[in-house]
C-alpha cells in the first residue's frame, strides 16, 4: 500500500529504476486515484533530484577548488618562481619582454639617430639626387632579361649567370640609327652588364665613351645589325643653348612604362651655377636619368641627371652640347653620325611623342 | 597527467564525469585568459577565480544534462558564460547597469541561450540554498543521516553503525521518516516543482 508515509521510499526506488512492472502499475493507479498523493509524489521526486544534483554539484565544486589550489598543475611555469628578497624580482616575469622592448627601443632610436645623422651629412654635401632608379623587383626583371636574351640570342646564354641581377635603371635615347645610345654616366658607371629594352626585348650593350665630369655615357648595342627605325632619327640634337623660359618636354622610364613630362627652363645654369646644365621646372623621378629633354620643336637640348632634394619639381639636365662634344671626340672609325635633321618640328606634341618614343629606352644595369 | 591535448568533447565528458585531469586541462587552457579579461575590467584575481569556478559549474551542469549539445567552441561557451556571470556580479554590486535596449533586443541572438543557461543555473543555486536551509531546520540527527546517505553516498550498513541504529533496516526506516519531514520543510518554503 502506498501512503504519504512511504511515498519517499517509492520515489527513491523509482528513480533508481528498482520498481518491478507490477509495482509500477500499482504506483500509477495509486497516483491517478489520489491527487494529494500525486502532489507528494512529485515533491518527493523533486526533493530527491535536488538532493542528488546538489551533491553532484558540491562534488564538482570541491574538485574545481582543489584543482584551483593546485596551481602547479596548470599555471604557467613562470608564475611559480618564488619571490626573492629583491624588489625587482617579481618584475622578472616580464624581464624577457621588457628586455626585448628596451632593446628594440635602443635599436630604433640609434638607427634613427644614425639615419638622420647620415641624411644630414649627405644633405650637407649634396642636395641633389641622381635620378637612376633602384629596381625593386630584381628577380622579376632578371628572369625577364634572361628569358628575352635566351629568345633573341641563344648563343649568348653562356655569358649570363644566375648571379647577375639588375640593380639600377635609367633611360637612354638613340643618337644614331645604328645602335648608339646616350645616357647618364652615373647610370652605367658600376655596370657589370647593361641591358637596353628595345622592341626586340632586352639587348645587351656596352659603353663606347664616357665623360664622368659631364655625366654622359654613350652605349652601343652588341647586336651590330640592329636598327632602331627604318630611316634616320626623327629628331636632332641641338648645339645652341636654349633660352630661359623655353617650354620643354621629356619622356623616360621612371617605371616600366614610358612616362611623359613637361615643364620649362627655369634657369640657364644648373646646380650651384653649373654652366653645363639647365635648371628645369619639371617633375622627374628616379629612373628618368638620361631621358632626353626636348624643346617645343622636338630637338634634344639636354639630358636629365638629377633633381633637387628639398624641393619638388626642380630638375637638372646637362646641355646636349656636352653630348655633341663627347661624340665629336670619338675617333672617326667609331662612325657615330648624329642626326642633323629634325623631322618632327611641325607636328603636334602627341605626334612628336609618338615618333620619339621608339627611340627612348629603359636601361637596366647590373 | 599524461595527456596534453584534449578535444572539446573530451573535456566536456571529463568534466561531466568529474575527471580531475579534464578540470586541470580547462584551467590550463582558459584560466589565464579569463583572469586577464577580468583584471582589464577592473576586477581582482579573486573575482576572476570565482567567476571561472562558477562558469565551470555551469558548464558542468550543461555537460551533465543529456540533451546538451555544444553548438560552438567550448572556449566560446565558457567565456560567454563567464562574462555574463561577471556582468551579473557587477549588476548586483550596483556598479554596472544593463541598458534597457539590451533586454528585448537580444533574445533571438545567441546570447539568449547563454542567458537562459545561466538563469537555470541561478535557479538551481537558489534551490540548493533552500535545501540547505531546510536541512538546517531539520535538526542534527536527521540532516546528518540524510547527508551521509545522499551526499557522502554511504550505504545503509555504514550509516546504521555510524548513527548507532540496531540494524540497516532500522536506519532505512528512520531515513525515510527524515526525508518526509524534509520534504515538508522544503516545499513549505515555496519551492515549485519543475520536473
Amino acid at each position: 500500500m502506498i501512503t504519504e508515509q512511504n511515498i519517499s521510499e517509492w520515489a527513491e526506488r523509482y528513480l533508481r529504476h528498482e520498481l518491478s512492472e507490477a509495482e509500477q502499475a500499482l504506483l500509477d493507479r495509486a497516483l491517478d486515484a489520489d491527487p494529494g498523493l500525486y502532489r507528494q509524489w512529485m515533491q518527493s521526486i523533486e526533493l530527491l533530484r535536488t538532493f542528488h544534483s546538489a551533491a553532484e554539484q558540491r562534488e564538482i565544486r570541491n574538485l574545481i577548488r582543489s584543482v584551483a589550489e593546485d596551481r602547479k598543475a596548470w599555471a604557467p611555469a613562470a608564475e611559480e618562481k618564488p619571490a626573492a628578497a629583491f624588489s625587482w624580482v617579481p618584475f622578472g616575469k616580464y624581464l624577457k619582454m621588457t628586455a626585448a622592448a628596451a632593446g628594440l627601443i635602443l635599436f630604433s632610436s640609434l638607427s634613427t639617430y644614425f639615419f638622420v645623422a647620415k641624411k644630414d651629412n649627405k644633405a650637407g654635401q649634396q642636395q641633389v639626387t641622381l635620378l637612376r632608379r633602384e629596381i625593386e623587383r630584381i628577380k622579376h626583371s632578371q628572369t625577364k632579361i634572361i628569358d628575352s636574351l635566351n629568345k633573341s640570342r641563344p648563343d649568348a646564354q653562356a655569358g649570363i649567370s644566375d648571379e647577375e641581377v639588375a640593380l639600377y635603371g635609367g633611360t637612354g635615347f638613340a643618337i644614331s640609327n645604328d645602335g648608339y645610345i646616350a645616357t647618364n654616366y652615373h647610370v652605367v658607371k658600376d655596370a657589370h652588364s647593361i641591358y637596353v629594352q628595345t622592341r626586340k626585348g632586352d639587348m645587351k650593350a656596352y659603353i663606347v665613351a664616357r665623360e664622368p665630369n659631364a655625366d654622359i655615357a654613350i652605349l652601343k648595342l652588341e647586336d651590330r645589325s640592329y636598327r632602331f627605325g627604318k630611316g634616320a632619327l626623327p629628331y636632332n640634337i641641338a648645339r645652341p643653348v636654349s633660352g630661359l623660359g623655353q617650354r620643354v618636354f621629356t619622356i623616360g622610364y621612371p617605371k616600366d612604362e614610358v612616362v611623359y613630362n613637361e615643364g620649362y627652363i627655369s634657369c640657364e645654369n644648373g646646380y650651384k651655377g653649373d654652366v653645363h646644365s639647365y635648371q628645369l621646372e619639371m617633375t622627374a623621378n628616379p629612373g628618368q636619368s638620361g631621358s632626353p629633354v626636348l624643346d617645343k620643336y622636338g630637338s634634344v637640348i639636354a639630358l636629365i641627371t638629377s633633381k633637387q632634394n628639398n624641393t619638388t619639381g626642380t630638375t637638372y639636365a646637362i646641355h646636349s652640347k656636352a653630348l655633341i662634344e663627347l661624340v665629336e671626340s670619338l675617333p672617326k672609325s667609331a662612325g657615330v653620325r648624329l642626326p642633323e635633321v629634325n623631322r618632327i618640328s611641325k607636328l603636334e606634341r602627341t605626334e612628336q611623342v609618338r615618333k620619339m618614343r621608339d627611340y627612348v629606352f629603359s636601361i637596366k644595369v647590373n | 597527467m599524461t595527456k596534453v591535448f584534449y578535444t572539446d568533447t573530451e573535456l566536456l565528458e571529463g568534466l561531466a564525469a568529474g575527471n580531475r585531469d579534464a578540470v586541470t586541462a580547462l584551467y590550463k587552457l582558459y584560466h589565464a585568459i579569463l583572469t586577464k579579461w577580468i583584471l582589464s575590467r577592473g576586477g581582482l584575481e579573486a573575482d576572476a577565480e570565482d567567476v571561472f569556478q562558477e562558469a565551470l559549474v555551469v558548464l558542468f551542469e550543461k555537460a551533465k544534462s543529456p540533451e546538451f549539445c555544444l553548438t560552438c567552441k567550448l572556449s566560446t561557451y565558457l567565456f560567454a558564460v563567464s562574462k555574463r556571470i561577471w556582468f551579473r556580479k557587477m549588476e548586483q554590486a550596483g556598479i554596472y547597469h544593463p541598458l534597457a535596449a539590451e533586454e528585448d533586443g537580444d533574445l533571438d541572438f545567441a546570447g539568449g541561450t547563454y542567458d537562459s543557461d545561466l538563469e537555470q543555473h541561478m535557479e538551481k543555486e537558489k534551490q540548493y540554498a533552500l535545501l540547505a536551509k531546510a536541512l538546517d531546520r531539520l535538526g542534527a540527527p536527521c540532516s546528518a543521516l540524510l547527508k551521509a546517505f545522499y551526499e557522502e553516498k554511504r550505504n545503509m550498513q555504514e550509516i546504521a553503525e555510524l548513527f548507532r541504529y540496531t540494524n540497516a533496516e532500522n536506519a532505512k526506516t528512520q531515513k525515510y521518516k527524515c526525508l518526509t519531514r524534509l520534504r515538508k520543510l522544503f516545499f513549505a518554503a515555496g519551492v515549485e516543482i519543475r520536473h
